[in-house]
């Protein structure tokens, strides 16, 4: 993995910086960005299920 | 932009160098399980009634209401609360419920049932939306306690026990019947079929050629003047005229009916013989001489009245004609199929003639949701398909050759 990333010489600065916030991006990720992302499908997959029962398939049955 | 989504690839699909994988993968655990647990939560508490009653329309117009219902209050302390009734229970169905709801918001913010007034007018779309999603899912929210399965029909009373068992054969929605169970229901006199809307619409755009023969969508006030200031009287939808001139807002239109030469002649029906009403005059304009043109007159041999064939030309609002009949009936025949069918398979239109319907339209018509606009085009779809016209789709003035054929 080092390898590859010592390939380029600007990336190792970034790895660095990256290496010191791993720890905030893992909280960021778990408990607000994929949580937020869960709701947004949820919510559009309601958006498409009323879409559809509007356009095709009418109410429930 | 390309940053960020390098950002993002690399927190992806870098492997991370600090944090041990045992606890990414717990911390991942952890985070999905509140996550979860979160919108569930969130879910439930949109699905309750202080949720839904928070709203001041609801809890205005709605709770009161429903305060009065044995749905509220009742002996054995069993209650519906409003999303048991309104809010589907399965997953998928409930989240795309909750979604329309956006629809509730923007309605909310726009205030288009903010008032007492505003609601009350609105409630007949709002009621039959409501209505239509219950007699697709056969009223499955309210079989979740109702179901005919669980139910004791020898402990109904009789009358109530022969309506249950049909009505379990026939596995029915249960708010065909059970309209406003739990709220009152929409003032169905006021009330406007949508269906019509659409018709309103495409008559609007109708072009109309002076000479040539259309159909009534809409019942229309008819006066005797180019200004629409003297009402001289109404004519009924569906009714067949020739338009003559078109001045503005108003066209000239010439009718050509049958009326029975008895009383003042007010009353003028489309076809000899039979009672379908077209048009019905002010009492004075009836009797003009100079109004009225009678070109015939001929005897009804079942009733001894003399008929007049009859000409008049008057003006009305232009906008509400269409070139064919056909769109006008095919609402009556669904209007016809969905409200009669709820409690009887509804008889052949052909099964009787077009005297006969109207008594029997009437003595069932009450039993329905029917509204009195569509009320009447279904009473004269179902005159203009009865047996005197069963050989002709649409009886385009072979009434008498048929007549003589359909009656004894």
């Amino acid at each position: 993995m080092n390898n590859q990333a010592s390939n380029s010489s600007s990336l190792s600065d970034t790895d660095a910086a990256a290496r010191t916030s791993e720890w905030p991006s893992f909280l960021l990720l778990a408990f607000v960005g994929l949580p937020v992302a869960m709701t947004l499908l949820i919510a559009a997959y309601g958006f498409v299920v009323w879409l559809l029962q509007i356009l095709v398939f009418g109410p429930p049955s | 932009m390309k940053r960020l989504l390098g950002r993002v690839r690399d927190l992806f699909l870098k492997p991370s160098v600090k944090i041990g994988l045992g606890v990414l993968v717990t911390g991942g655990f952890v985070a999905g399980v509140l996550a979860w647990q979160g919108f569930s939560t969130a879910m439930e508490a949109t699905n309750k009634e202080e949720f839904c009653i928070s709203c001041h329309t609801m809890h205005d117009n709605l709770l009161p209401e429903l305060q009065k219902t044995v749905h509220w209050n009742n002996r054995s302390g069993v209650r519906a609360r409003c999303p048991d009734c309104h809010v589907p229970h399965n997953f998928t169905d409930k989240v795309a419920r909750k979604m329309q709801a956006s629809r509730e918001v923007w309605g909310h913010v726009v205030g288009t049932i903010g008032t007492r007034e505003k609601f009350k007018e609105h409630r007949i779309i709002l009621a039959q939306r409501e209505w239509a999603r219950f007699a697709a899912n056969g009223s499955k929210e309210c079989r979740a306690c109702h179901d005919y399965k669980d139910m004791n029909f020898d402990k109904m009373r009789p009358t109530s026990q022969v309506a249950m068992r049909n009505a379990a054969a026939r596995n029915q929605s249960c708010v065909d019947c059970h309209k406003g169970i739990a709220h009152q229901l929409p003032d169905m006199k006021g009330a406007r079929n949508p269906a019509f809307d659409t018709l309103v619409s495409s008559a609007a755009s109708q072009s109309v050629e002076a000479g040539q023969s259309y159909f009534l969508v809409v019942p229309q006030d008819l006066y005797a003047d180019e200004g629409l200031s003297k009402r001289i009287g109404s004519i009924e939808v569906a009714t067949q005229v020739k338009v003559l001139e078109t001045k503005g807002d108003a066209q000239r239109v010439e009718l050509a009916l049958w009326r029975k030469n008895k009383g003042y002649g007010r009353v003028w029906y489309g076809h000899f013989g039979l009672n379908i009403t077209s048009a019905i005059l002010d009492k004075e304009i009836a009797q003009d001489k100079s109004f009225v043109k009678v070109l015939d007159a001929k005897e009804d041999p079942m009733t001894g009245l003399e008929w007049q064939q009859v000409t008049a030309t008057a003006w009305m609002r232009k906008g509400s004609v269409l070139d064919s009949v056909e769109p006008i009936w095919t609402i009556a025949r669904a209007s016809y199929s969905t409200s009669c069918s709820v409690c009887h398979r509804q008889p052949d239109e052909a099964h009787f003639d077009a005297n006969t319907w109207p008594g029997l339209f009437g003595g069932m018509v009450g039993f329905t949701s029917m509204d009195a606009d569509t009320s009447r085009v279904v009473l004269k779809y179902l005159q203009t398909h009865s047996s005197d016209f069963s050989t002709t789709q649409h009886g385009s003035g072979s009434a008498e050759t048929s007549l003589q054929t359909a009656r004894p």
